[in-house]
């Protein structure tokens, strides 16, 4: 099988090139990730990409298959055109090869307080839930933080400074969300921004490409739902 | 009611502003269908005829206050120096202004 995959070291290349690698794979070699990793065996240990669990729960090999966003892990080889091209998530700042710095992306998840907050004092067992009220953070809770979304959202390639892009949304609302949480005022608060909320034109690439089948886009809705009925 | 404050705003009236525009363009539709007016007269008289007059001016409205918030959300995305972002949201106040006054003697005309 045949793959194209980005290729850069910052510092060391002058530009990007696409390298072509023929795989001779075996026959249990069926998802994505066990051609790169069979690539990094036999042909080219130089090739960087992350990894970890394989199996599409911790959201390391977010990565653009053939111009789509998704995780290698549980993508299966079977259904990709050839050859394969493989890129860094689009928008983020490459590492080397398909690792990208996630840094940023991280900074903006801490941004919205991603615990639940209640000054008041703890109960002597735990803070209870009516299974309506946990039925709440179902299609929320599940966000594996693997940026697939952020990285096919053109409104944050162009903001990705200051717009804080669907993962991070979607994460907001999961906190907004929850009858646990007490600082639902401060969270429409800080959202309420030209920028941090507001440019998501709703174009809806990032439930597009969600690998976890979730729907930023509307989380997203739903945030500016809430924050138009705390004016009436 | 709270003030309503920041980027809500923004997104509001463009939200209300579509909406009304919808309507009164589904309204204008169905009355033009109903009795087309024939020639410049005709069209004039429909217009500035009291039921139709004050609907009309809240549409120019609206659709001034939609152009506004979508071209200042398409320079807030794609012109990042701050002087050439003034510069372009100056120009399209400007020409927003301008298509204000031009429609202002449809609207207020006797």
């Amino acid at each position: 099988m045949r793959f194209l995959v980005y290729r850069f070291v910052p510092g060391a290349d002058t530009r990007p090139r696409m390298q072509r690698y023929d795989v001779a794979l075996e026959p249990h070699d069926r998802m994505l990730l066990d051609a790169l990793e069979r690539i990094h065996a036999t042909q080219d240990d130089s090739l960087a990409f992350r990894r970890s669990c394989r199996e599409g729960v911790c959201g390391s090999d977010g990565m653009n298959i053939n111009g789509r966003n998704g995780l290698a892990c549980i993508t299966l080889l079977a259904g990709l055109r050839e050859p394969v091209e493989l890129r860094p998530l689009p928008g983020f700042p490459v590492v080397r090869d398909l690792v990208v710095d996630m840094t940023r992306f991280f900074e903006q998840y801490r941004s919205i307080k991603p615990y639940v907050i209640d000054d008041e004092p703890p109960p002597e067992r735990e803070r209870l839930q009516s299974p309506e009220e946990r039925a709440q953070l179902d299609g929320l809770y599940e966000c594996i933080l693997c940026a697939c979304c952020s990285g096919f959202c053109p409104s944050y390639w162009w903001n990705p400074d200051r717009f804080l892009g669907p993962a991070t949304l979607l994460q907001a609302l999961r906190f907004i969300a929850d009858s646990r949480d007490r600082a639902t005022g401060e969270r429409l608060e800080q959202l309420d921004d030209a920028y941090r909320l507001f440019r998501c034109r709703g174009i809806m690439n990032c439930t597009e490409v969600c690998p976890k089948n979730l729907n930023p886009a509307h989380a997203i809705e739903m945030i500016k739902l809430r924050m138009t009925k705390t004016l009436v | 009611m709270k003030a309503i404050p920041g980027a809500l705003s923004a997104w509001l009236a463009q939200r209300l502003s579509a909406l009304y525009m919808l309507l009164f363009m589904l309204y204008a539709l169905g009355a033009w269908l109903l009795a087309r007016p024939e020639g410049y007269g005709a069209w004039r008289a429909w217009m500035l005829a009291a039921p139709i007059r004050i609907p009309l001016a809240l549409f120019f409205a609206a659709l001034l206050v939609h152009a506004w918030v979508g071209l200042r959300d398409v320079i807030f995305d794609y012109v990042h120096p701050m002087a050439l972002r003034l510069a372009a949201l100056g120009v399209v106040a400007t020409a927003l202004a301008l298509t204000a006054i031009g429609l202002a003697p449809l609207v207020l005309a006797p």
